[in-house]
């Protein structure tokens, strides 16, 4: 990837809370204007990357670079980045002014930015019908997170981080909200980065993934090529598969195997590689599982053999 | 209609507000988050400004009627002067209340900086716009700093105006704890000071109410400690006065009497009275020369008619000035000291989105 088209690039990326690592030995590079994914279980260090990238977090080692540009923890865009590596973030508590109307809020967007574009950030509220006079403390939780999203949008940011921002929504508003961060996406230049624990969230939304797992990345990658690249190999009982790639996880019984192998190159169509085999594609949901459970495992090893 | 529809049309596309978005943004978001103290703020002092000019035309008026000095005890406008009258007992709350008024706004203006962004859990939502933490920071110090000392400023001047003129109608002195407080730049000085520590408190503590309990105490401790300190930071001058002589001597303009000039009743008897060759008597020699009495007027009388005299050690009413300076100086250390701390805290403060 050219420095242009990478939006966010972690080296070595390390955050200790005391003695507990909640991110460690973080490396990727993020392309720019696209839907990244970050999925990671419960306490993975989602919150804690997305943080850092914002520069509310310092690092403890390591560095990050937003559109080529280094992140200082405390120094905003205002004062040092330029316009094409302003970082907006979103918190999962979507935290807003209690006492401000809604249209205080985009008010407060306007005065705490160098850019501001209220038509987006009015249409967004439009799509949702909110109220613009209502106070955000008489607002329910998924009004809300729709106007710290018109806020968040509004600012224009080159990269806009959004930490489970489905989490307060019905399924409806689930996706339309989606769909509209796709449209967003799309006509602007911007990267939206959305962090889940909850894998359903995903489908159809992120076109490029990257998976924690106790603060490391375990998997990153454009979504369609991890899945064409990816594949479920079902035959008799083997100690190997039958074809060329890499174990991402094996599961036996007394007369079947089962191997999930990463392929060095996707391929045009999974053939059946010997007799008695077959071949199935993955589903994202089964990749996310198969890598995390992968994961838990190769940390129990190692705790084992500690 | 629901308001969204009743959006105005927008405008440009992007709206680049260049330096829109800078002091002027904080300007309002100041203003929108703090306007309701503000403006309590703004009545009070308002309150406090108009009721010390009333006074201040009453006792200027007083003056006038006793001649320009001080009003004889008997006489009705002596009455109005004594010590249970209304006007002296609103003279008195209203120097409490500027006294205390540095603490209502560390309370209210200060703590609430950064304690109501942590309780609201807005902090990442105020920091992760185009402003820097400590741009932000230091904006919204300056505006409600500057709006600390224009309001304290305002009512610091007819206060100290008051107390000029409460020295011209009875016999107190500007050097006294409360008007010494209360008078020249110390109401301002002492305005900012605890909105400084309030802030830093506040920042420290990240919660409302702890973080005013400490601010409280802190004042109260603060205000003793100079209440205690503040007659000797300069060595004080010494005197031998007549007792109950007509003339104050030294003590006429605005003194402070730090020590003596009263006599010690101890176990031995009484003691501190001093012959006309400065030799100090014993308590037998005073009480076979003024055998004591229910009636202090009879024995002070006494007291003069053997021209006795009293030793005093005293700061001159000239030293006020000086005794400002150094007490104005050590409260701008402290908010030199709340300042960095707050800079430090907001350095050191990590805000995670989860």
């Amino acid at each position: 990837m050219s420095e242009q088209s990478i939006a966010v690039e972690a080296r070595d990326l390390g955050r200790r809370y005391g003695t507990v690592w909640a991110v460690r030995e973080c490396s990727f590079q993020l392309p720019a204007n696209r839907i990244i994914a970050l999925v990671g279980a419960n306490g993975a260090g989602k919150s804690t990357l997305m943080s850092t990238i914002a520069g509310t977090l310092a690092v403890t080692c390591g560095s990050l670079l937003v559109h080529g540009r280094p992140v200082v923890k405390g120094r905003s865009t205002d004062a040092g980045g330029s316009a094409g590596s302003r970082v907006a973030i979103l918190a999962q508590d979507k935290p807003l002014y209690r006492d401000f109307s809604v249209s205080d809020m985009l008010r407060f967007g306007r005065s705490m930015n160098r850019v501001w574009d209220q038509r987006r950030a009015l249409s967004w509220l439009q799509r949702f019908d909110i109220p613009l006079d209502r106070r955000c403390g008489k607002l329910s939780g998924g009004q809300r997170a729709q106007v710290a999203l018109a806020v968040a949008l509004g600012s224009r940011p080159a990269v806009l981080l959004l930490d489970e921002p489905l989490a307060n929504l019905d399924p409806v508003a689930r996706t339309e909200v989606t769909g509209e961060l796709m449209a967003e996406a799309a006509d602007s230049d911007m990267t939206i980065m959305l962090s889940t624990h909850i894998i359903a969230e995903l489908s159809g939304v992120g076109d490029h993934l990257l998976l924690l797992d106790a603060g490391r990345p375990v998997l990153t990658g454009d979504v369609e090529e991890l899945l064409d690249s990816h594949v479920r190999l079902t035959g008799p009982r083997a100690d190997q598969p039958p074809g060329p790639g890499a174990i991402v996880q094996a599961q036996h019984t007394d007369r079947q195997s089962t191997f999930v192998l990463r392929q060095p190159a996707a391929p045009v169509a999974h053939a059946v590689v010997a007799p008695g085999w077959s071949t199935q594609p993955i589903t994202l949901d089964e990749l996310i599982l198969t890598y995390l459970k992968a994961s838990s495992k190769a940390h129990r090893d190692l705790e084992t053999a500690a | 209609m629901s308001p969204v529809t009743q959006v105005p049309a927008p405008t440009n596309h992007q709206d680049d507000l260049g330096s829109a978005g800078g002091v002027r943004g904080l300007l309002w978001l100041t203003w929108r988050q703090h306007r309701w103290t503000l403006i309590g703020t703004l009545v009070l002092a308002a309150v406090l400004v108009g009721w010390m000019t009333y006074l201040s035309m009453a006792l200027t008026d007083l003056w006038h009627q006793c001649h320009e000095t001080f009003c004889p005890e008997h006489s009705p406008q002596g009455e109005r002067l004594a010590g249970s009258s209304n006007l002296v007992l609103t003279l008195g709350a209203l120097s409490r209340l500027v006294q205390y008024m540095p603490l209502l706004i560390g309370l209210f203006i200060g703590v609430p900086v950064l304690t109501r962004e942590h309780e609201q859990r807005t902090l990442l939502l105020a920091w992760s716009q185009d402003f820097s933490p400590q741009r932000w920071l230091w904006t919204k110090l300056g505006i409600l700093g500057l709006f600390v000392a224009a309001v304290t400023a305002a009512v610091a001047g007819v206060s100290d105006h008051l107390a000029h003129l409460e020295t011209q109608v009875a016999p107190v002195t500007l050097f006294d704890h409360v008007p010494f407080l209360n008078t020249a730049m110390l109401p301002v000085v002492i305005s900012i000071c605890w909105f400084a520590v309030g802030a830093a408190l506040g920042a420290a503590i990240r919660r409302t109410l702890p973080a005013v309990f400490a601010v409280i105490a802190g004042f109260i401790g603060l205000t003793y400690f100079v209440q205690w300190h503040y007659p000797t930071l300069m060595k004080p001058l010494s005197v031998h006065l007549q007792m109950d002589g007509p003339d104050r001597g030294p003590l006429r303009d605005n003194a402070l009497v730090v020590k003596g000039g009263m006599i010690d009743y101890g176990a031995d008897g009484p003691s501190g009275a001093f012959d006309a060759t400065g030799r100090q008597l014993s308590g037998v020699e005073l009480q076979r020369l003024c055998p004591p009495d229910n009636d202090s007027g009879r024995m002070l009388s006494c007291l003069s008619n053997l021209h006795l005299q009293q030793h005093l050690q005293y700061q001159p009413g000239s030293r006020i000035p000086e005794f400002h300076l150094i007490v104005a100086t050590g409260y701008l250390g402290l908010t030199a000291v709340a300042l960095a701390a707050v800079w430090w805290i907001v350095r050191r403060t990590n805000l995670s989105a989860g």
